[in-house]
């Protein structure tokens, strides 16, 4: 009870700070699939996404995201070989900033750009697996719709790109759905 | 029907975005390379050669690294204890060793050491997933079969004399090229 009050008074705290400041605050939720791009070794798998949202202006909002996803089983399709490789894990964690979205009643499109970390590992290829997690960057697009003043669904596809070596680099797209909350309006 | 049209056009824009982003810079490829022992010898040799495949030709000049080695393999004992078998290799030049103290002196051991079940006419499968559990040196393992080419050896590292047939072996090589493709 008094941990229930406690986090109503710190939500309407953090609510009337945001409000004071002009700033819109949300957090949001997705789920959807992670679909690996011209991988070979890896297969479509699913991934969850949360974010945190801070909107300085209207038109731009910053996102720390983070998302948990896996990899489905890879088709190899080679005669002879045992199909039994498995899909990898990823955690990625960063900062996107989006141009447009927002709450409200409507359609808002939206576009994303952004860098993070990338854990992409397999126990099946530890012995081949960068150690730790890897830079990359983010870009896409998407779209929210307004359901309420506070609510908004958020339907985006987002490209992550993981430089390896050379030119190379391992690339996926998250396209997920979920909803946002924002505080203050 | 006006905001359907709105997400199909996102959508479409997406696409593109994912296909040029993701298609045109680079893309990971999988080749395989079969071969087999008809005889038992103490030392199974193979010069692995992907360069005449389709995938690796298509490639070569772009191939930035080499992502995944494993094999499946297929081996029967000739006899009744169990035994061992480890996987060196070396470059593609014109030496080739024959025991095991040449191999431990001048390649580098890159999977191993494998338990074969004891039993005459007994048969081991390790496939692709479980050979990877075996793999070591990795660094060196790429670096060799970045050339497209390799000198492949199976032996038991015990004793070098190695009392089973290795039935059939298959490379299975997964590299990271970029480029236009």
């Amino acid at each position: 009870m008094i941990r229930s009050i406690f986090a109503a008074v710190l939500l309407l705290a953090l609510t009337t700070a945001v409000q004071a400041q002009g700033l819109s605050l949300g957090f949001g939720a997705s789920g959807g699939l992670n679909i690996p791009i011209a991988q070979d070794d890896q297969g479509s798998g699913t991934g969850f996404a949360l974010r945190a949202i801070l909107r300085p202006i209207s038109l731009v909002a910053f996102e720390a995201n983070l998302n948990l996803a896996s990899y489905g089983d890879p088709e190899l399709d080679v005669e002879g070989v045992t199909n039994d490789l498995e899909g990898s894990s990823v955690t990625a964690y960063g900062i996107d900033a989006t141009l447009g979205g927002g709450a409200g009643p409507g359609f808002h499109p939206f576009l994303i750009g952004g860098l993070g970390m990338f854990d992409v590992s397999r126990d099946q290829t530890a012995a081949f697996d960068e150690d730790g997690a890897q830079f990359g960057w983010t870009a896409g697009l998407g779209f929210a719709i307004g359901v309420g003043r506070n609510l908004s669904l958020d339907l985006r596809g987002r490209l992550n790109i993981i430089p390896t070596e050379g030119s190379s680099s391992q690339k996926s797209a998250f396209v997920l759905g979920g909803l946002n909350f924002y505080l203050g309006k | 029907m006006k905001m359907l049209k709105s997400v199909l056009a996102l959508l479409t824009v997406l696409s593109a975005a994912l296909l040029i982003g993701g298609c045109l810079m680079s893309g990971t490829f999988t080749i395989v390379e079969e071969f087999s022992f008809t005889s038992e010898q103490a030392i199974y040799f193979y010069p692995v050669d992907v360069t005449d495949e389709e995938e690796w030709k298509d490639h070569k000049d772009d191939i930035d690294r080499i992502d995944i080695i494993g094999f499946e393999l297929w081996i029967t004992n000739n006899q009744a204890a169990p035994d061992t078998l480890a996987v060196y290799i070396d470059d593609y030049g014109e030496t080739e060793w024959n025991s095991l103290a040449q191999l431990q002196a001048n390649t580098v051991k890159v999977f191993g050491d494998l338990a074969i079940a004891g039993g005459v006419g007994t048969q081991t499968h390790v496939t692709y997933g479980q050979s990877l559990g075996y793999i070591q040196n990795v660094a060196e393992l790429r670096r060799l079969a970045k050339e497209g080419r390799f000198h492949y050896y199976g032996t038991s590292p015990g004793d070098g004399a190695a009392g089973y047939t290795v039935d059939s072996v298959r490379v299975v090589l997964t590299f990271e090229a970029s480029g236009g493709f």
